[in-house]
């Protein structure tokens, strides 16, 4: 496998050297740049056609094209940027025309003299390639959100995207979880994406300029995950002019600035903090008021022998095991968390010549939640028992961030060949400690009559340094090839510890992985493309090599119709390990794979599908499915008195299968889409679930999404609804006793089948209307949005007490109703 | 703009289906088999029984009777029938549990059907113990007021008494070079019984009681203070099998993390183990 690496090293090498011979063949290339109108930053991944022809190419992150034996007549280019308006470049017939600069203008600017075509998405293009979505950050501020453009939440509107995830701005995409994607900010890799709660992530929008979304199948550039790619490009700022901003919204506020950098270059700083923790604002009270009141009202008494028959029911009868029935039993409490977060962005930018960039980026974010607290609840004399009180205090602090830098410097060699050199640092870090106090008192005498402490502490962090050669080559008007090599070296520290003494799990890991990636898009005739592609990785921990196949093709059948299909075949090496928690939710945390404990996990993607796409609408499905294969579960429900860690860990296969249907208004004022998803996706682990198949926790048969934006004058209007069926859960179903050989009787509680029961379907509505207007040279725009409109009471998990039998039962909720206001000004 | 409307309805169709609502089951209940099986007994007193459901936790299992418990030996069947304790046993006199058998059980309840299996262990060897015949002072408690209650003579010579009982302890001991799993009870004969202590002080002492777990020494300590009567008792050591010390490894649950107790039935709940013992007596006597 070694060789296998070499070679494919090899072959990237003799690409470059073949660069030179092949260059002076051409007689007709156009290139250039394509730049934003308002603010002179690059555009990457903008699209350029030649008019009337199939015949053209995107720019590549720093904004190049190249278009290679284009007509040497007179043409015209149509350039195309989600968010910016359409523009047309007339060009006299001639020769190699090679420092073209074109710049768009974003579509809050009406100028006279931009021609209006057919391509002008609003807000994402699903149609650039197979499972890829090209999503523009500035036009996220027309959806609904929790009162702040969040880049991932709106991902999670498009299909194949699990929008049902409110305790989670990661992404589920296609039945993975959100380890299984990379998500990359110029080039440092994002371990975990989320803040405050889980309900924004990490990723300011006011300092991201571009976002690819690869849904399956991604290109060979990119590896190490098993589900998707989402590759966000920082803002470079405006080299030529001051820009700056604030932002407020009742949670939280935010500023920016862009400042120029003697015409050569430029720094972007922008800075977001929640301020909860300093001021509650009404509104923020208010809406825990609503979400307590809600949830209060949902408390029901207890009532003995309310689960359906209870142990009368006997054979035959039903023996009340099932949850559903027992749920009307017991006791519901609810948490208020306290919580803050910050997160700091800045890129320094410098353009030596129009063919270099230099750019250093850094990203640092951190959050704090709190969920401390205290509860009493009495019960009922009984028998002999008197009436007891039973008080619960317990102290609950999480901190978790990210911290990253990248360095990066692009050079366009010339019309044809690109190089892009990055070295990135990347550091998660995740502290968690729960430390649970319970007294149970005789309610009547007020005496002591047993205290218990329990406690958890766990730490987790995960260090990368990473270094990249990506290169693209324009071979010829057939070929483009893209070759690289990625090197990493990863670090994991993970402790758990229980009531201060019991380790269960203490590991530090450390490893490395070389990847030599290939890549040739080849159209072989106008209306077909293929990608062919792999990539070979050595891991340094289990010293193997794994191959990574890709192939994609997309043919156009004609002006409207397209087929395409796609395989790829995928690794991960650091993997997130769900620590599954019965009852109290379930938590994780990453290790490296090392084949001991854990093993290399790989998923084949196999994606097929068409679309139908017009001027003003695209509707596209696509089938897909993945086999998953090492797949990793931690778990302490089978554990033993002595505490051994292999046992601790569980590994298995999955399938995840379904297919997607989009139907999605490009343009106008009125513009959106809706998505339907019908999904599964099962996993098989044989020490788990008597070795039967069991739906993954993330498991969504079916989700309906509809989005919808409305410009009206200086309105715009923001209209989404979500619709998910029940996510999966495992809840204890009972107790058991065995008589042993002595006489006496033990009792255990049987937990369920794994994931075996279902929560209630998910659907919320969102709403948001923004006003724009100018006060002298400043865009200011006044927001309102409303989270979960009409108030639906999801549910986000159930949390099980055993202190006391019958054990009281907690439904975590989501957020109901929550209004919140915004007003930024930007100048 | 025809298929535009037909693509709204081909997704709007798909939603519609999707729009179900509140949980949904996905399991059937389980049951809970408790079956031991004893080298050279006949089969008998296997349970078949329901869970208890969550919120009634003082409710009592139901046992099932309507079960069809299969016992499989060296490919014969053997089907069990319930008997007026609700319990199943083998009737028939051809089934025999000797050393070294292995034994399946299929329990089909409903839809369900749980299997398992076990092997008889052999029989404990060498089983001695350090006293056959124990004599214990007779504890008399001084009358109220009648020789100065606890304070006084009486109760010096009752303490002593006790705290020669406490003190002294019989030793049980028993071949075991591999190190398998050995589990000892000790049982009274009697039928009348004879209260070692008066009341006031077996009540205190209750907390001595002895409990034995699962242990892979070749020898255990048994205080006198667990002995609760005169007369004649028997030691019983049996050899026991992995799946029932799984019983007691398991009983530290902790509500944070459920843990599943490890049961040797598939598709169910509980145990099916197998043992073999031998017994050792003792009398004890007053002084």
């Amino acid at each position: 496998m070694k060789k296998l690496l070499l070679k494919i090293t090899f072959l990237a090498v003799g690409i470059t050297i073949c660069t030179i011979s092949a260059f002076a063949q051409e007689q007709r290339t156009l290139a250039g740049i394509i730049k934003s109108a308002g603010n002179g930053e690059r555009l990457p991944f903008a699209t350029v056609l030649i008019k009337g022809t199939t015949k053209g190419t995107t720019t590549n992150v720093d904004g190049h094209f190249s278009i290679l034996q284009a007509p040497a007549s007179k043409l015209t280019l149509q350039i195309t940027y989600i968010g910016f308006n359409p523009k047309e470049i007339e060009l006299e017939a001639g020769e190699d025309m090679l420092d073209l600069a074109i710049e768009l203008s974003d579509t809050q600017i009406s100028l006279d003299e931009i021609v209006i075509s057919a391509e002008n998405y609003k807000f994402m293009n699903a149609s650039s390639g197979i499972s890829t979505y090209k999503v523009s950050p500035q036009q996220m501020h027309s959806l609904p959100s929790f009162g702040e453009t969040d880049i991932f939440r709106s991902l999670q509107l498009l299909p194949g995207i699990s929008g049902t995830n409110e305790s989670s701005s990661g992404l589920y995409v296609r039945g993975g979880t959100p380890d299984q994607n990379l998500v990359l900010l110029d080039g440092m890799t994002v371990y975990n994406v989320d803040h405050f709660f889980g309900f924004f992530s990490a990723f300011n929008a006011d300092a991201v300029k571009d976002v690819q979304v690869y849904k399956g199948a991604f290109p060979a550039k990119y590896g190490g995950r098993l589900s998707s790619v989402v590759d966000m490009t920082g803002k470079s700022g405006d080299q030529n002019q001051f820009h700056g901003g604030v932002s407020l919204n009742m949670l939280n506020a935010k500023a920016y600035v862009q400042v120029p950098l003697f015409s050569k270059g430029s720094f972007v700083l922008s800075a977001r903090r929640s301020y909860t923790d300093i001021i509650q604002s009404g509104l923020y009270n208010s809406i825990f008021d609503v979400f307590n009141q809600t949830s209060a009202n949902d408390t029901q008494t207890p009532q003995q022998g309310a689960g359906g028959g209870g142990a009368a029911g006997g054979p035959g009868g039903g023996r009340g095991g099932n949850f559903g029935g027992n749920l009307q039993g017991l006791d519901v409490a609810t948490v208020e968390p306290d919580f803050y977060f910050y997160d700091l962005n800045s890129k320094f930018n410098f353009n030596p010549s129009d063919r270099d960039v230099i750019s250093l980026s850094l990203y640092n974010g951190q959050d704090y939640l709190n969920e401390s607290n205290d509860n009493s609840r009495t019960i009922d004399a009984r028998g002999n028992q008197p009436s007891r009180r039973i008080d619960r205090g317990v102290y609950e602090l999480n901190e978790w961030g990210n911290r990253g830098a990248s360095l990066k410097w692009s050079r366009q060699w010339d019309a044809r060949f690109y190089s892009n050199i990055l070295v990135a640092y990347s550091n998660y870090f995740s502290q968690y400690n729960r430390d649970v106090n319970i007294g149970i008192y005789n309610a009547d005498a007020d005496t002591l009559q047993l205290a218990r402490n329990n406690g958890t502490f766990e730490d987790n962090d995960v260090t990368d340094l990473t270094f990249r050669i990506d290169n693209e080559f324009q071979l010829n008007a057939q070929h483009k090839l893209d070759f690289g090599l990625w090197a990493t070296e990863s670090k994991t520290d993970y402790d758990f510890i229980r009531n201060d003494t019991l380790t269960i799990l203490d590991r530090s890991q450390e490893s490395w992985y070389l990847a030599a990636y290939a890549q040739d898009t080849w159209n072989p005739m106008p209306d077909l493309s293929i990608n062919a592609g792999i990539r070979a990785t050595y891991f340094g921990a289990t010293e193997k090599t794994y191959v990574s196949p890709r192939l994609s093709a997309k043919y156009k059948l004609n002006d409207k119709v397209s087929f395409k299909a796609a395989y790829g075949k995928h690794y991960q090496f650091v993997n997130r390990i769900v620590n599954e928690n019965i009852t109290e939710g379930s938590r994780d945390f990453w290790l490296l794979a090392d084949d001991d404990l854990l093993g290399v996990s790989s998923a084949d993607h196999y994606i097929v599908g068409v679309s139908h796409e017009t001027q003003d609408f695209l509707f596209d499905v696509e089938a897909y499915r993945k086999d998953l294969s090492n797949l990793s579960e931690f778990s302490l429900r089978f554990q033993r008195n002595d505490i051994d860690i292999s046992r601790l860990f569980f590994s298995g296969t999955g399938i995840a299968q379904g297919i997607e249907f989009l139907l999605q208004k490009k343009t106008g004022k009125f513009n959106g889409w809706v998505t339907y998803t019908l999904a599964e996706v099962f996993h098989t682990f044989p020490d788990l679930n008597e070795g039967n198949s069991f739906p993954a926790l993330h498991n969504q048969q079916h989700e309906f999404k509809l989005v919808n934006s409305f410009e009206l004058g200086d309105w715009t209007l923001g209209l989404t609804w979500v619709y998910g069926s029940g996510k999966p859960y495992t809840e204890p179903e009972g107790y058991y006793n065995i008589e042993l050989l002595d006489g006496r009787e033990f009792s255990y509680t049987s937990v369920g089948t794994k994931n075996g029961s279902q929560l209630p379907a998910y659907h919320r509505m969102d709403f948001s209307a923004h006003y724009g207007f100018n006060i002298g040279k400043s865009e200011v725009d006044m927001g309102m949005s409303i989270f979960n409109l009409y108030g639906r009471k999801n549910i986000w998990y159930r949390e099980f007490d055993f202190t006391e039998l019958p054990p009281s039962i907690t439904d975590i909720r989501y957020l109901g109703f929550t209004p919140n206001l915004s007003l930024s000004i930007n100048f | 703009m025809d298929r535009i409307n037909l693509y709204i309805l081909i997704i709007s169709l798909f939603g519609v289906v999707s729009c179900t609502d509140d949980a949904v089951e996905l399991e059937e209940d389980r049951f809970v088999v408790e079956a031991f099986l004893f080298a050279n007994e006949p089969v008998s007193g296997i349970r078949v029984k329901g869970i208890i459901p969550l919120n009634d936790p003082d409710s009592v299992a139901p046992l099932i009777t309507e079960a069809r418990v299969l016992l499989m030996k060296d490919g014969n069947n053997y089907e069990l029938s319930v008997n007026e304790d609700d319990e199943y046993e083998y009737t028939g006199n051809d089934l025999t549990v000797s050393t070294g058998d292995i034994f399946d059980i299929e329990v089909t309840y409903g839809d369900i059907t749980a299997t398992a299996s076990t092997v008889v262990p052999a029989p404990t060897t060498g089983l001695q113990i350090s006293e056959s015949e124990i004599l214990l002072p007779e504890i008399v408690l001084p009358t109220p007021g009648g020789g100065g209650g606890f304070g006084g003579g009486g109760a010096t010579a009752v303490r002593e008494a006790i705290m020669s009982i406490l003190s002294n302890s019989l030793i049980v001991e028993w071949d075991n070079p591999n190190q398998e799993l050995y589990f000892m009870v000790v049982e009274n004969l009697v039928d009348e019984l004879d209260p070692i202590f008066p009341d006031r002080i077996a009540n205190r002492l209750r907390r001595f009681r002895f409990v034995s777990e699962p242990t892979n020494e070749n020898f255990m300590e048994f205080s006198l203070a667990n002995l609760e009567t005169f007369g004649q008792h028997v030691i019983k050591v049996y050899h026991v099998n992995q799946e029932y010390a799984d019983l007691y490894e398991n009983l530290n649950q902790d509500s944070r993390d459920l843990n599943e107790p490890p049961s040797n039935i598939k598709n169910g709940l509980g145990v099916f183990s197998a043992f073999n013992s031998q017994n050792v007596y003792f009398d004890v006597k007053k002084e």
